[in-house]
């Protein structure tokens, strides 16, 4: 792995495209777990990989590279969230005013995987849209460890904060997507 | 409610309800598809043509914040010093003027003369 990481600092291609090779279904599921959608998770699993080219010269070791690689997927997936938010939020600006840009909307996932099962994909929408009403830090415990499946440690080394924390980001996180996905089934419109 | 807003809502029963909870015990596995890495070497590609714009750091931009302030003080502090002393001293003097004024015409006494 040192070998790795010295050919990566010197910008060598072809260890890039090792490291990309390796990590690429972990760091695609990740940003899945936060996106709910695998275009847009492929897609900033792409921008993570990038950062990772741009600033391997300056990754000092302090923890291993696998951390450090998630660690900038989850930035990078929280960031797409909040653009996202923000995107939602003006669309809804220029509904009001008058004018629509719907077609600059995102692909939903029922579009990029249309053979996909109906029923299937509903619940995964609602455990996703459940999961976007909790804290960044209990989304993240949920995402990693619930659902990727991380130890507490390697969680709490991707999240910088202690194994103890993680244990219960991730409890509050459960009882609370529990009430909130309950609370989607009683409100039907 | 508008037709945009009732087509996002979702009518979810308490069985979307059990299942979505089960998606959290049992989560599916997820994986890169075939094009991911040719396409990821075509954006890296892109990415090496298109360096990223500079970026002032923080620090920098602090400190430069800093010497433009410091110096605008300064200019201040000159300026009024020739036209007649700072903020304070231009206020006292024109506290002394108009003291001296209200007592040589209102009181009948010359200024700096005392009962």
């Amino acid at each position: 792995m040192e070998e790795l990481l010295k050919q990566l600092q010197a910008g060598d291609r072809d260890a890039f495209r090792q490291l990309a090779g390796k990590y690429q279904h972990k760091v695609v599921s990740t940003c899945y777990r936060y996106l709910g959608s695998q275009a847009e998770a492929e897609d900033a699993a792409q921008e993570v990989f990038i950062e990772v080219f741009r600033s391997v010269k300056r990754f000092r070791g302090e923890s291993g590279l696998g951390t450090w690689i998630y660690r900038i997927a989850v930035n990078k997936c929280l960031d797409a969230l909040k653009a996202k938010k923000r995107a939602r939020r003006s669309s809804l600006l220029t509904v009001f005013m008058g004018s629509s840009n719907e077609h600059k909307r995102i692909a939903a996932p029922e579009q990029y995987n249309p053979a996909e099962n109906y029923e299937l994909q509903r619940r995964r929408d609602m455990l996703h849209e459940a999961m976007q009403q909790l804290p960044d830090s209990q989304k993240s415990a949920l995402a990693l460890v619930a659902l990727e499946g991380f130890s507490y440690r390697e969680a709490a080394e991707i999240l910088g904060v202690t194994p103890a924390a993680v244990e219960g980001l991730l409890h509050r996180g459960k009882t609370a997507l529990k009430e909130i996905i309950f609370k989607l089934a009683e409100t039907r419109v | 409610m508008t037709k945009r807003h009732s087509m996002n809502k979702r009518n979810y029963s308490n069985e979307d309800a059990q299942a979505a909870l089960r998606l959290l015990d049992e989560p599916e596995q997820v994986q890169a598809s075939a094009g991911f890495l040719r396409n990821l070497e075509q954006r890296l590609d892109e990415a090496a043509e298109s360096p990223r714009g500079y970026v002032i750091p923080v620090p920098a931009l602090g400190i430069a914040l800093a010497v433009l302030l410091l110096i605008n003080i300064i200019s201040v502090t000159l300026f009024l010093q020739s036209t007649g002393g700072t903020g304070a001293e231009r206020a006292g003097k024109l506290q002394r003027f108009s003291s001296e004024y209200a007592i040589e015409n209102y009181s009948g006494y010359s200024a700096g003369e005392t009962r």
